[in-house]
């Protein structure tokens, strides 16, 4: 068992789930010291997740839309990619 | 409400790879393997006392990295029954964001020139009771912090209610703002409800107001505000090629603020009004560009937290290394719709703020969770993700390949840093 990772402050940023510097990195967690009590009394549980599977209302119209968008979000990368594979070649003619 | 009395509860969520606890006292957030979820969830959760040495050992390494445990007595928030989301090759994604950007307003009377949101005087305002059902959708989902922006969000009639409602639910409220309508009221209600709130500085001096219209004099007189009211601050400065020289000054003008939050740098987008304004980061050379960052990085980390925005991270690659942080893994790259995800005032879910042209779904029509997992997200993952599997050529020395993902799957903001070689390790 062990913690993945750790991350710390408050974020201000909208493309920022990360947004600080962390001050240390994935960290070995079994230690020898002695466990402290736990100080936790209350607990408030969310209760059952909403259903993953759950169909969207208007679903219909909603699907068609998804798929062209989703579409567009696949072509968007390929161009790029598309563009900067034209502009690497000169450079690897160069090497 | 009382909020020294009764502090926001701890969240408590399963994930694919195992779960997250996060504490709002001070946005400590730790991602834990599925042992050592099972082991916190049992503690926390069910008040279930370690079982071995091992388990003990581990319930006191959580103690020590979340030292706000020990405060006193916590509620916990506890999402344990959740589907996880379908697994990618490269990028993780939350089964809920984490973080969520909320525009409330479009309305903005600043005119700034480089305004991504193209915000303007009659902007219009998300409805109180629309920004009420969306919060209570993403407390439900177990989201732990939301940005408040805008427009300029303090213009919102009942910004006060958002930010009391959004605390009262457990999620913790920043905000960025320009500071207009820093009254008292809106000051105490930061001061009492706040995570952070972020001023923008792109410039000092003379080039203040050429970028932000309210005037260095107003900036900091808004800093003194936020300071009287002992508001945890954060500069955000982004960064184009035109103000990067510019970087030095800046960072001497925050070494001069005392008791300053952190320091966040973030690349410049040319969207909204803001497109034609400057010059993205992709034009300066990385060699050119990872001096600049490196040293406002170094100068400031003795100061203040530094951060930076997901879109930067190729940039930065190795500055990890330089400040002497142990993980190879901390640099991660796009959060946009993995960890993250934007809503704009008319209701629309987008993967970022800066990506308004790609809608995932209308808050007015669908719930948030349902748009979390609909097929406009899982394309535009999908969409990360191939760019990951593309760039695995170009990408494979790279030992922050599978963290950084190749830099941001929509813009061209900012060109992978060639790191010194001593810097790979």
């Amino acid at each position: 068992m062990r913690i993945i990772r750790i991350r710390r402050g408050f974020t201000t940023n909208s493309s920022g789930a990360n947004e600080f510097l962390p001050t240390g990195g994935v960290r070995p967690t079994v230690s020898p010291a002695a466990p402290g009590p736990a100080v936790l009394t209350t607990v408030q549980p969310w209760g059952d997740a909403p259903s993953m599977n759950a169909p969207p209302s208007n679903a219909t119209t909603i699907g068609v839309v998804s798929v062209v968008v989703a579409g567009a979000f696949l072509v968007i990368p390929a161009i790029r990619l598309l563009r900067k594979k034209k502009e690497k070649e000169p450079h690897d003619d160069d090497a | 409400m009382t909020p020294e009395s009764a502090p926001q509860p701890l969240v408590l969520r399963r994930e694919a790879f195992g779960g997250i606890l996060f504490d709002p006292l001070d946005g400590t957030y730790l991602e834990l393997d599925p042992e050592g979820f099972e082991v916190v969830r049992g503690w926390l959760v069910d008040g279930r006392a370690p079982a071995t040495p091992e388990e003990q050992s581990f319930v006191e390494s959580v103690h020590r990295e979340m030292p706000t445990l020990a405060a006193g007595s916590r509620r916990v928030r506890a999402r344990i029954e959740v589907e996880a989301m379908a697994p990618t090759q490269h990028a993780t994604v939350l089964a809920s964001p984490t973080l969520v950007d909320l525009q409330v307003t479009n309305r903005c009377t600043v005119g700034c020139p480089q305004c991504y949101a193209s915000s303007v005087p009659d902007g219009e305002h998300m409805a109180f009771e629309d920004a009420a059902r969306i919060l209570h959708e993403l407390a439900a989902a177990g989201v732990c912090q939301i940005a408040i922006g805008g427009g300029e969000p303090l213009l919102h009639p009942q910004i006060v209610e958002i930010i009391e409602l959004a605390y009262d639910l457990g999620i913790v409220p920043n905000v960025t703002t320009t500071g207009l309508a820093l009254t008292p009221r809106v000051l105490e209600t930061m001061a009492r409800c706040c995570g952070a709130v972020a001023l923008s500085l792109e410039d000092v001096g003379e080039g203040f107001a050429k970028r932000r219209k309210t005037g260095a004099g107003f900036f900091e007189a808004s800093l003194e505000k936020l300071r009287a009211h002992k508001i945890r601050t954060v500069f955000q400065v982004t960064l184009s090629a035109e103000n990067l020289p510019r970087l030095p000054a800046i960072v001497d003008y925050c070494l001069a603020v005392p008791d300053l939050y952190g320091v966040i740098f973030l690349a410049y987008k040319a969207v909204g009004r803001g497109d034609g304004y400057d010059t993205q980061l992709s034009a300066v050379h990385p060699g050119e560009l990872y001096p600049w960052l490196r040293e406002a990085f170094l100068r400031l980390s003795g100061h203040t937290k530094v951060g930076y925005d997901c879109c930067i991270t190729p940039g930065i690659a190795g500055i990890d290394v330089e400040l002497g942080f142990t993980d190879l893994d901390l640099l991660e790259g796009c959060s946009a719709a993995r960890t993250s995800v934007g809503i704009s005032a008319n209701l629309e879910v987008v993967p970022c703020t800066f990506t308004t042209h790609l809608p995932l779904g209308n808050l007015a029509q669908r719930s948030f969770m349902d748009v979390w997992h609909g097929s406009p997200s899982t394309g535009f993952r999908t969409a990360l993700d191939t760019q990951g599997d593309a760039r695995t050529e170009t990408c494979s020395p790279c030992r922050l390949r599978n963290s950084c993902l190749g830099g941001c799957p929509v813009w061209d903001l900012v060109r992978c840093t060639t790191r010194p070689p001593e810097l790979d390790g």
